[in-house]
């Protein structure tokens, strides 16, 4: 058989052929170049393979993957001057959220240096301009929170770390992420700037009743070694209920009866 | 500019979370294997993790990433053969052992089995081609891309691997019918 035939019966069985190869198609049928019960025969066998079942990995597969990723993280921690540049450079230039934030700063820098050298009240003009300054980070960063792709939302977390400490609108933000992002890993970077707040009772407050909220194994047992870390004894009760729940792993009850352990 | 590569190993645990049970698929529909496919996926996601600074985001992610997962199931199935593994037989014959699922299930389990047997009678690169874009699904230009050939030169191995797989599952479907 031809190849310009076999092309044509590909199509055929994936049912995507244009009309005009469907004529040629048809042509070729009727002038006995190509049988139609081999190639309904063919069809049939395609129908069986779309019936297969997927077959799926073992969970030991995931955690092999993790613990290789978190082994990785281990050992290429970015140099923190370096990392912050870049994470500055990242964020202004990477996102149209950014660019504009950007702008915004070069306009605020160019307005100050004016009223500066015009004679006006520098200190007042600096406080001013660092809080515009955090205001549009802020804004920023909530917004990038709240884009779709998980890059953009991870480095929305890590702005949020060079933003002052007591804003709430900041930490509701990273607990709306913590509690509700559809990735771990974003949720993980949100509880690692979460925790560099855990001095403040909200926020601790915050973290505790995050536990019960987790259903990802790598969150539950974070949360766990924080708790331990802050002897945070009124997490023990949200800790009970994951133990109690069916839906946890067995890996991870027994690190909690062991973080409790630690707690108590 | 420097990229922030703890950022970029963060992205590693999404990629891995969307490519797993499919790259899982591939590698099992090869070699009938659960460890073995687990561990090649392991080494794929390895690979990535090593050479992300060689992706620049031109072409597909998905082609890049198969790209490697063949080169490393051709390193496996090199080694496989080194240790005079024996083909087919041993492994395909196991999924006929199991008589402790009820009838219904069994014939269902019984076809899909005789799928992977027949399957495993084609050669690598029939089969290899069948398990990309019949059971993984991919777009014939993809693998067209990842196999450095033309759309149409795929259509016509589709069709190849196709009519032996149809040819070869019937006999053997004759076979276990008499037995």
């Amino acid at each position: 058989m031809e190849e310009q035939y076999m092309s044509l019966i590909t199509d055929y069985i994936d049912g995507t052929l244009t009309v005009d190869r469907e004529r040629e198609f048809r042509q070729y049928v009727d002038e006995g170049h190509i049988v139609m019960e081999e190639v309904e025969a063919m069809k049939q066998m395609q129908g069986v393979i779309t019936l297969a079942e997927r077959p799926e990995p073992t969970e030991a597969m995931s955690e092999g993957f993790y613990q290789m990723l978190a082994e990785a993280k281990g050992t290429e921690r970015p140099d923190p001057s370096a990392g912050f540049l870049s994470q500055l450079s990242q964020a202004f230039f990477t996102t149209v959220f950014g660019r504009m934030a950007f702008g915004g700063l070069l306009l605020v820098v160019g307005v100050m240096a004016g009223m500066n050298f015009g004679g006006g009240s520098a200190d007042s003009e600096i406080g001013m301009l660092t809080q515009q300054v955090a205001e549009m980070q802020e804004t920023m960063m909530i917004s990038m929170l709240k884009e779709e792709s998980v890059t953009e939302r991870l480095k929305g977390v890590q702005i949020s770390n060079e933003l002052p400490r007591s804003n709430t609108k900041v930490t509701d933000a990273l607990f709306m992420t913590l509690n509700g992002d559809e990735s771990t890993n974003v949720r993980i970077a949100a509880l690692q700037v979460l925790e560099g707040y855990a001095d403040d009772p909200v926020i601790r407050e915050g973290l505790i009743n995050s536990i019960s909220q987790q259903e990802s194994p790598l969150m539950q047992v974070a949360l766990a070694e924080l708790m331990v870390e802050l002897q945070e004894k009124k997490s023990i009760d949200q800790f009970k209920q994951l133990l109690e729940s069916e839906n946890t792993p067995e890996e991870v009850k027994s690190t909690l009866e062991e973080s409790i352990g630690k707690i108590m | 500019m420097l990229r922030v590569k703890s950022g970029q190993l963060d992205q590693l645990g999404l990629l891995f979370e969307r490519h797993n049970r499919s790259l899982y698929g591939f590698f099992f529909r090869l070699t009938t294997d659960t460890d073995a496919s687990e561990d090649l996926v392991q080494n794929v996601f390895l690979r990535i993790m090593k050479y992300r600074h060689t992706y620049h985001g031109d072409g597909k992610f998905t082609t890049w990433m198969y790209h490697m997962a063949r080169n490393l199931f051709a390193d496996y199935y090199k080694k496989q053969k080194r240790m005079g593994y024996k083909e087919d037989v041993e492994t395909t014959d196991r999924y006929f052992r199991d008589d402790v699922n009820a009838e219904s299930t069994r014939i269902q389990q019984e076809e899909i089995d005789l799928l992977q047997k027949a399957l495993d009678r084609l050669s690598l690169e029939k089969k290899e081609i069948l398990v990309l874009s019949k059971f993984q699904e991919m777009r014939y230009r993809e693998i067209a891309d990842l196999m450095g050939l033309t759309e149409s030169a795929v259509k016509v191995r589709i069709f190849r691997a196709l009519k032996e797989l149809r040819e070869v599952y019937e006999k053997l479907e004759t076979q276990s019918s008499i037995y």
